[in-house]
């Protein structure tokens, strides 16, 4: 079913913001997300899962959720799930970016599965919903704090009434209130409040001691005031059971202590300064005791009432607020600054440490060296293995990345599998080399996820300061190109910046950019290559090949091309209108030669095609709307591309070959040239790579895998074509093999669908003795014992 | 006088190849007998002709004593479940008929059957859906399962009603039925459960069989006009459309007549046969508008108008609305996987009623027959009708419901 109307996603995705909008919590934003986007998707169920779990579904019995079925089904491609009583549901599951990354799934009955516009508004309602949870976190947070500050306000009111004459507390509360509020350095928030203790007790002596963060059996004295400076120095670090503010932490409550020098705890420094009484009370982080605030005095009369251990502890619950703040200040600093998965920086952080270190290399002179790395085959792993196996895989090149890096060098996260570090102080080219070749080597040890070793490499872009880029977003930019540059070069390496990638990269935009408009610009032609019966010389078919006449110029070579398509997707929308063009011109000609046997078809599939969940629907269109009989098609695949998903291709072969269409190997013996995939798929022709037949008159290594291809062909029913040849000694050779079929410039290019119908004609004309523009007759055939039949069938029907 | 509407014994007992034992009836009867108690018995003894009786459905005219009719049917039926629901006219397989109470039977070892009720609806229609969706866990497990629903249509948004139900029973299980009516005085509609008559409730009975049941839902309307942006609406109010007032819109666009500007009687009647089109993915979702707020400007709506979404001012006429009937029925056979329907329910608009006429509706109720091929038919004219069997929505208005059994 097709929505009805553009407007259809933009409105669906209005209602479902003002729905999610108006939540309250997170559970009830999420409820009713898979809830409304259910309703606009008209989906039998819905569900979000993060971390590894369902947090809330819908469609499914209460209580029967197929958890691990809906978690396996939200980390692959394509998937389905099988629903009791409904039978096989299309998934499909988008991510949900926010700052614990989770996954919005959906799953309907109908076999047609999600239409991209669908997919579409589905990521864009992801995103809504990731930036409601997000500020559902923040609005959480912000009413905690209000909560804290309010029963603060509550426990000042209650002092208030009982110490109406100490006006003066409350005041300096409010004044430690305020600095905290307004997020004053943290000693300056403490000194506050020891000064305010000192001034509103009255006492001589007060201190605010913290329990060492690397030594927890010791205290630190943080702030004092009143205490001589060879006093303060000598108890300036004190055990933790020691004194009245070690004892309140031990104890977690309020120490009072009238007779300080009679009292096991004293601490020898101040019993020896005569000191009398001293009170101590706890100081709390997020609940737990981490510090003490106290007071104490040299005069002997010195008698604590309750109003005034009240006020100790009114300060110490200050200072635990001060710390707390401070904490979660700190905490919030690096949630906003660190990637939540690997706790590396992210990219705001490392842009700022970068431009912090290019303005030191400014003034120092020295070089700041930045590398951009970037995970191969990744995407290949959470395919694969899920998300949650890439997420623990990211984590642990996180990892591997620190581990191998100096205490002054920086590693971040970028983003999805980009990472980068900074590196500063290197002088010259080969320091940099050296950190990039740390890394090819940390990563070198296979890592394990989830029971699996997993062999990882980086492709690493290298650039070094100074190189004509000084700001940070152009120096990450030119690592980025050296990255993008090393991948092609090969997976695994690293290569340094230079100034001429810059072109490069703009010849690559401009490629990307024509292409777009070549496909809008109907710029792309087919041309067609003879298919030669080696035994009857006919032309038996043709196989179909993209070019593009780009307007004005000479047509663009395919080798140029067909990669950049490949990569920006384009070859999907470009290999639908060949397959289309080219059986539209076909069935022209079929219907031209009238009846005998039928010209067959040989189109090329590449693996991005192959892996389009509506490949089969689009062939199926593609015959209804030629009137094509499938049984004249054959569609060419690699190797490579059975390789990715295997058991998909496996399946869409199978769905393909159930139509009546043949299909061909393409480029055999080039790949892994498996007997596997012969014995695995279902494969009724195999095409012998030109660099085979280039070798066959040698007597080369080529021309022995020529022969056991073909053998292998006739022993496994699988019909042979001969690619690329070029000589009349080649088709010799290829005759004597038993080779059926063969293309290549011997017989004739590729030709425009006008020169192909000319030598059409000219072959009815003058049977078995093809020859025309562009073609080269076939020399005489030797006699040969048998006549075969089955590849006129493959190729022709 | 007595009518009785419908031949009683309407088929034989089917069978499921192989297991003779089986076997499945389903009877339906009427009457528009005055007294409660009579008319009540008189109907469900013309409904029950078999043994084994499973579960008896009401539909009733409010003018009846619901409590008395009830005991009537008792005194047939005994302690066998029963659910039921006021109506806004009744629907049996010789006509349409007001005033009266039709009762539907089903019987034999080949169903399965629970019940249950919700009260207080209004306060979390949710819950009330999720409440009565429990009974699907109590039913024994067969092949094809459908869980029932009767509603009070005047207690707010029935999606809602749905969406509770379905988060209980899930997918697997389709969900049908109705919103009870009140004859449309749209003050209070009533609900029963077993002896009971209950007032905003929600009454439920799953329905498990041997054999397939088929759900068929159509309504016949089509867009007229450009769409307008719902701008401002809270669940079923529509307060603005293109920014200005929804009312204003609403009766200008249509060129209303000059009395359902002012009087609410006159406006609910005219929106019967105008209702609003919502954008949805396979096509657009009907909503009935209910009434009109002449103070505020804004008018109000069964179930949910979104805000931020299109919607149209929706017409039809005699024609789309009877096609509409006829594929609604043949939708719910074709899933009877080629078997015979042995009874067939109906939850027809109330809307519906008022665009065909009561010509029309006897035409409507005379196809519905047709398609049943003798069967027992037996359903209401409805506030809202309930349909899921794809997606997850499942509420619908001025729509036609049918449901096949076989």
């Amino acid at each position: 079913m097709t929505p009805s109307g553009g407007s259809w996603s933009t409105q669906q995705l209005s209602e479902f913001l003002v729905a999610v909008a108006g939540c309250r919590d997170e559970a009830s934003a999420v409820a009713g997300a898979i809830q409304w986007a259910a309703e606009a998707m008209e989906a039998e169920v819905a569900a979000v899962v993060r971390d590894g779990q369902v947090i809330d579904a819908v469609g499914f019995p209460r209580g029967h959720v197929p958890e691990a079925e809906l978690l396996a089904a939200a980390g692959t491609r394509a998937a389905t799930l099988s629903v009791d009583g409904l039978g096989e549901l299309r998934i499909v599951s988008v991510p949900i970016e926010g700052s614990v990354p989770a996954r919005l799934v959906l799953g309907r009955c109908d076999p047609a599965g999600f239409h991209a516009e669908e997919i579409s508004l589905l990521r864009a309602m992801a995103r809504g919903l990731a930036l409601s949870i997000d500020n559902l976190h923040t609005l959480e947070r912000e009413r905690r704090l209000r909560e804290v500050s309010e029963a603060q306000a509550a426990d000042n009111l209650r002092l208030l009434g009982m110490l109406q004459e100490r006006q003066a507390l409350l005041e300096r509360l409010s004044k430690i209130q305020v600095s905290i509020s307004r997020r004053a350095p943290l000693h300056e928030v403490l000194d506050a409040i020891v000064a305010g203790a000192g001034e509103l007790l009255g006492d001589e002596v007060v201190g605010l001691r913290l329990v060492d963060r690397d030594d927890p059996d010791y205290t630190t004295m943080v702030s004092t005031s009143g205490l001589s400076e060879e006093l303060a120095s000598q108890s300036r670090r004190s055990r933790v059971t020691e004194g009245a503010g070690g004892r309140a932490i031990v104890e977690d409550r309020l120490i009072v202590v009238q007779d300080y020098a009679g009292a096991e705890l004293a601490i020898e420094a101040f019993v020896g300064a005569d000191l009398r009484t001293a009170m101590g009370a706890p100081v709390h982080e997020n609940g737990r005791p981490v510090g003490s605030i106290v007071v104490a005095s040299f005069r002997p009369d010195r008698v604590y009432t309750d109003t005034e251990r009240e006020m100790l502890l009114a300060f110490a619950h200050h200072a635990s607020m001060a710390l707390n703040d401070a904490k979660a200040v700190e905490e919030m600093r690096h949630l906003a600054y660190h990637d939540s998965l690997t706790g590396l920086p992210n990219r705001a952080l490392f842009t700022e440490h970068l431009e912090r270190a290019l303005a030191r290399a400014r003034r120092g002179g020295s070089r700041v060296t930045v590398l951009f790395l970037d995970l191969d085959r990744f995407k290949m792993v959470n395919d694969s293995l899920g998300h949650a196996a890439g997420d623990h895989l990211l984590v642990a090149v996180g990892e591997r990345l620190r581990e191998s890096l100096r205490a002054t060098d920086v590693a971040a996260r970028l983003g999805g599998d980009e990472f980068a570090v900074l590196a500063e102080d290197s002088e010259v080219e080969a320091d940099a080399s050296a950190v990039a070749q740390r890394i090819v080597e940390a990563l070198r040890e296979p890592i394990t996820v989830g029971g699996r070793e997993l062999s990882v490499t980086a492709s690493i872009g290298v650039a070094v300061s100074g190189c004509g880029e000084s700001d940070a977003e152009a120096l990450l930019r030119n690592a980025d190109l050296a990255m993008y540059r090393a991948k092609v070069d090969g997976l695994g390496s690293y290569l340094v910046f230079e100034q001429d990638m810059h072109t490069v990269l703009s010849q690559r935009v401009e490629l990307e950019t024509n292409l777009r408009r070549a496909i809008a610009g109907d710029e792309f032609v087919v041309h067609y290559q003879p298919i030669v019966n080696l035994v009857s010389e006919e032309i038996v078919g043709v196989e179909a090949l993209v070019r593009w006449a780009r307007a004005g110029q000479v047509l663009v070579s395919p080798a140029e091309f067909i990669p950049v398509a490949e990569d920006m997707g384009l070859i999907v929308p470009i290999g639908r209108w060949v397959l289309v063009e080219a059986m539209r011109q076909v069935r022209e000609w079929q219907d031209d030669r009238g009846l005998g046997n039928p010209l067959g078809l040989s189109v090329n599939l590449s693996a991005r095609q192959l892996r389009q969940p509506e490949l089969v629907d689009d062939i199926i269109e593609a015959l209804r709307s030629t009137r094509f009989d499938p049984a004249c098609l054959t569609l060419e695949i690699t190797e490579t591309a059975l390789m990715r998903d295997t058991g998909r291709a496996l399946a869409t072969l199978h769905d393909l070959r159930s139509l009546g269409i043949r299909l061909a190997l393409d480029d055999f013996g080039t790949g892994y040239s498996s007997l596997s995939y012969l014995r695995q798929f279902p494969i009724d022709v195999i095409k012998i790579d030109k660099s085979f037949v280039d070798g066959i008159a040698q007597g080369s290594e080529e021309a022995a895998v020529a022969r056991a291809v073909i053998e292998l062909g006739r022993t496994l029913s699988i019909d042979t074509v001969a690619e690329g040849v070029e000589t009349t000694h080649q088709l010799d050779q290829l005759r004597l093999l038993r080779c059926n079929y063969a293309q290549g410039y011997l017989f004739s290019r590729p030709l425009a669908a006008e020169a192909l119908e000319n030598l059409l004609r000219a072959e009815a004309a003058s049977p078995r003795r093809a020859g025309s523009d562009g073609l080269i007759a076939i020399p005489q055939p030797r006699p040969v014992q048998r006549r075969p039949r089955r590849m006129e069938r493959a190729v022709r029907g | 006088m007595e009518r009785i509407f419908t031949p009683t014994e309407l088929s034989a007992p089917a069978a499921l190849p192989g297991t003779a034992s089986a076997t499945r009836w389903v009877g339906s009867g009427a009457s528009s007998t005055a007294d409660s108690r009579t008319a009540g018995a008189e109907a469900a003894r013309a409904a029950v002709r078999g043994d084994d009786l499973k579960l008896l459905v009401v539909f009733a005219s409010q003018s009846h004593d619901l409590a008395a009719l009830l005991a009537g049917i008792r005194e047939v039926g005994g302690d066998a479940p029963l659910i039921g629901c006021s109506t806004a006219g009744e629907i049996a397989a010789d006509g349409p008929g007001d005033a009266g109470v039709v009762v539907t039977a089903l019987g034999g070892p080949g169903f399965s059957i629970a019940t249950a009720a919700a009260g207080n609806a209004a306060a979390d229609l949710r819950r009330a859906g999720a409440t009565v969706g429990e009974c699907v866990e109590r039913v024994e497990p067969r092949p094809h399962r459908v869980l029932l629903l009767l509603t009070d249509g005047l207690a707010g948004d029935q999606q809602e009603v749905v969406r509770g139900a379905y988060g209980v029973v899930g997918a697997a299980v389709p969900l049908v039925g109705g919103c009870a009516g009140d004859d449309l005085k749209m003050t209070r509609t009533q609900q029963l459960c077993g002896g009971e008559v209950l007032v905003d409730s929600v009454v439920a009975a799953a329905i498990a069989s041997d054999a397939p049941l088929g759900i068929g839902v159509r309504h016949g309307w089509r867009r007229v006009g450009d769409p307008m942006l719902v701008t401002a609406s809270t669940n079923n109010r529509v307060l603005t459309l293109d920014d200005h007032p929804a009312l204003d819109v609403y009766l200008d666009r249509l060129d209303a007549p000059a009395e359902a500007r002012t009087d609410p009687a006159a406006f609910t009647r005219f929106a019967l046969t105008h209702p609003l089109g919502l954008s949805r993915r396979s096509g657009e979702e009907v909503r009935f508008v209910a009434e009109a707020d002449f103070a505020d400007r804004s008018i109000g709506c069964i179930a949910e108008v979104p805000q931020g979404g299109l919607a149209w001012m929706m017409e039809g006429d005699g024609e789309s609305v009877l096609g509409a009937t006829d594929e609604a029925c043949l939708d719910a056979l074709s899933a009877l996987e080629g078997r015979d329907p042995i009874g067939v329910m109906a939850f027809d608009c109330i809307a519906r009623r008022g665009v065909l006429g009561e010509e029309g509706i006897r035409e409507e109720v005379r196809r519905i027959g047709l398609h049943s091929g003798g069967a027992p038919v037996a359903g209401f004219y409805t506030y809202g009708e309930i349909a899921r069997t794809r997606g997850i929505s499942g509420f619908h208005n001025q729509t036609l419901v049918v449901l096949a059994l076989s």
